[in-house]
């Protein structure tokens, strides 16, 4: 991971932001306004004032910190502006709290994220096959491998990845080693 | 904001908790910040919870955002850009009428000194972008790891994909800049020629039923016939799917309308909404926010102009002319009459020649005059 000053001007730099960010901020978003839609748009204008902030930060997290600041607000704004049928502004929504809590959600999942991206290619595309329920048949026609490599590729994701056990965790462990 | 940041890290750490990466530094911060209240306990075991391998880590929905995105930012810096195009030739118009009133006023014989703006493009060069991230300029002298080789001379940048090993297919990305184009021949005796200003991303081996590639960008295609299976080119508005023809593709993420042309064979073009099956000699337009697509006759060699070097306009109107060019050449164009952007004319030259002699060929036909400014040129009507 990048810690070093972000540019928002860096084209290339933004890019990388953007696609480690976007899913995070996608959530967070979507837990105010239950609706992907508008969320996504939300999250588009956010980004697009940074872009246009031109301003170099001292670390990658404070623009995300800015990120969320805005998503947030965005939000509070849509909702009071009452274009929101589904549900209302409450004080939940409005604490401090709700919204230190799903940075705080939202990050983990971030970081979980990149785990899963930052593994070699083809590890990575036997981890998401397997999550999709595919079989290691399935997955070896798929990417033109043999059983044996799906299998061996399948432990390098596991020993990179090391699931806690527990709920769905244990479903793809099965998943992992029974086959 | 500190309180913020610290949550950034505190999300970090759960994570690297689970995994055990966690470092002793790390695993002290934690503590503190569990112990800190019963409720961040709780945040932290539902937390937990959550990070299970299916949540949502679809990168391509993330890449798609992004185009509409960069769609949208560029978007805007036009009409920004624009907006200073307009305050400045209203200096540069009052500027002219100060000058006008001191030449007349009888001075000495001063000519003023017009900056001269870059007229003749320098060819560049495409590069290779690895599926781990690695960037390559594609030249003669190539690393056994791109997978690729220069088969041609230098001056015509055409390169093979050897695709040989048995390992995994990667995606790679050849990034084809302003001023340049370059051929690549595919594994299966497929010929891509990709335009200038775009992005094509390719297999280094085609497996499975299907042979999958994408675009971004402007290219035109020659596919190895394969009956077993089908070729299809990705774009942004929609895909082509064919067995083995000839075909143009020119989709630019920050145009509106993307085309496809066919020149021999036969394709089928689709998008999220609609398809429709081309015959050669047949463009499908698709413009976006539209559903369906329009199928329209096309003049192939005005299509496949950009293959031979050349700038091919036919009976087109001065001021799309123009819009094209000044992207090319890098130069603003005002008009002195605004209605000049609407005559139309055809004209067909080398586009890797000097901006001046297209500019001589239109002014040849006595509509209109041409005269290079500070920023650019201005476009007058001829008297």
């Amino acid at each position: 991971m990048k810690k070093n000053g972000f540019k928002t001007t860096d084209h290339e730099r933004f890019r990388d932001f953007y696609l480690t960010t976007y899913h995070a901020l996608v959530g967070f978003g979507n837990k105010f306004l239950d609706d992907p839609y508008a969320t996504e748009d939300i999250v588009q204008d956010s980004y697009l004032k940074l872009y246009n902030l031109g301003k170099e930060f001292a670390r990658e997290e404070e623009a995300r910190a800015w990120m969320y600041v805005s998503v947030r607000n965005l939000c509070i704004d849509y909702l009071r502006r009452g274009k929101f049928r589904g549900g209302e502004l409450n004080d939940t929504l409005v604490s401090d709290s709700f919204f230190l809590d799903e940075i705080t959600r939202q990050e983990a999942l971030l970081a979980l994220r990149r785990s899963i991206e930052t593994l070699p290619a083809r590890t990575r595309e036997v981890a998401l096959l397997t999550c999709n329920g595919m079989s290691n048949n399935e997955i070896a026609s798929h990417m033109g491998l043999t059983v044996n490599s799906v299998k061996t590729l399948k432990k390098e994701a596991y020993k990179k990845l090391r699931y806690s056990l527990g709920g769905e965790c244990l479903i793809i462990l099965s998943f992992l080693f029974v086959q | 904001m500190d309180k913020i940041i610290k949550r950034i890290i505190i999300g970090e750490l759960l994570w690297e908790r689970e995994t055990g990466e966690i470092t002793g530094e790390g695993r002290k911060t934690l503590e503190k910040w569990l112990s800190e209240s019963p409720e961040n306990r709780t945040l932290a075991n539902s937390i937990s919870g959550e990070l299970s391998p299916k949540i949502n880590f679809d990168r391509a929905e993330a890449e798609k955002a992004w185009n509409r995105f960069s769609m949208k930012a560029r978007q805007q810096r036009k009409l920004s850009l624009r907006r200073m195009i307009i305050r400045y030739s209203a200096v540069a118009a009052l500027l002219a009428v100060t000058l006008g009133i001191y030449f007349y006023m009888g001075n000495p014989a001063q000519h003023s000194i017009v900056a001269e703006f870059p007229v003749t493009p320098a060819k560049t060069r495409p590069v290779l972008v690895l599926e781990d991230g690695s960037q390559i300029e594609l030249s003669a002298a190539l690393p056994a790891n791109a997978g690729i080789e220069m088969t041609g001379s230098d001056e015509e940048l055409s390169f093979t994909v050897l695709g040989g090993d048995d390992t995994a297919p990667r995606i790679n990305t050849v990034i084809v800049p302003l001023y340049s184009d370059c051929r690549i021949n595919l594994p299966d005796g497929t010929t891509v020629s990709i335009n200038s200003g775009s992005r094509f991303s390719y297999p280094t081996r085609f497996t499975g039923d299907r042979r999958e590639v994408w675009l971004d960008g402007e290219a035109f295609f020659e596919v190895e016939q394969d009956d077993e299976m089908p070729f299809i080119v990705h774009f942004e508005a929609g895909d082509v799917r064919v067995l083995g023809t000839k075909f143009n593709v020119e989709s630019y993420a920050d145009r509106d309308q993307a085309r496809v042309t066919l020149t021999q064979g036969a394709v089928l073009c689709k998008t999220q909404t609609s398809e429709c099956t081309l015959a050669p000699g047949s463009q499908a337009v698709i413009t976006q926010g539209h559903r369906d697509i329009e199928v329209v006759q096309a003049d192939v060699r005005v299509t496949t102009a950009w293959l031979r070097d050349q700038f091919y306009f036919k009976n087109r109107r001065l001021g799309d002319i123009m819009e094209e060019l000044s992207v090319w050449y890098g130069v603003e164009v005002s008009y002195e009459d605004e209605g000049l952007k609407d005559v139309r004319f055809t004209v067909e030259t080398g586009r890797f020649e000097d901006l001046s002699n297209i500019l001589d060929l239109l002014a040849e036909t006595r509509k209109i005059s041409y005269r290079k400014t500070g920023t650019g040129i201005l476009l007058s009507p001829r008297k």
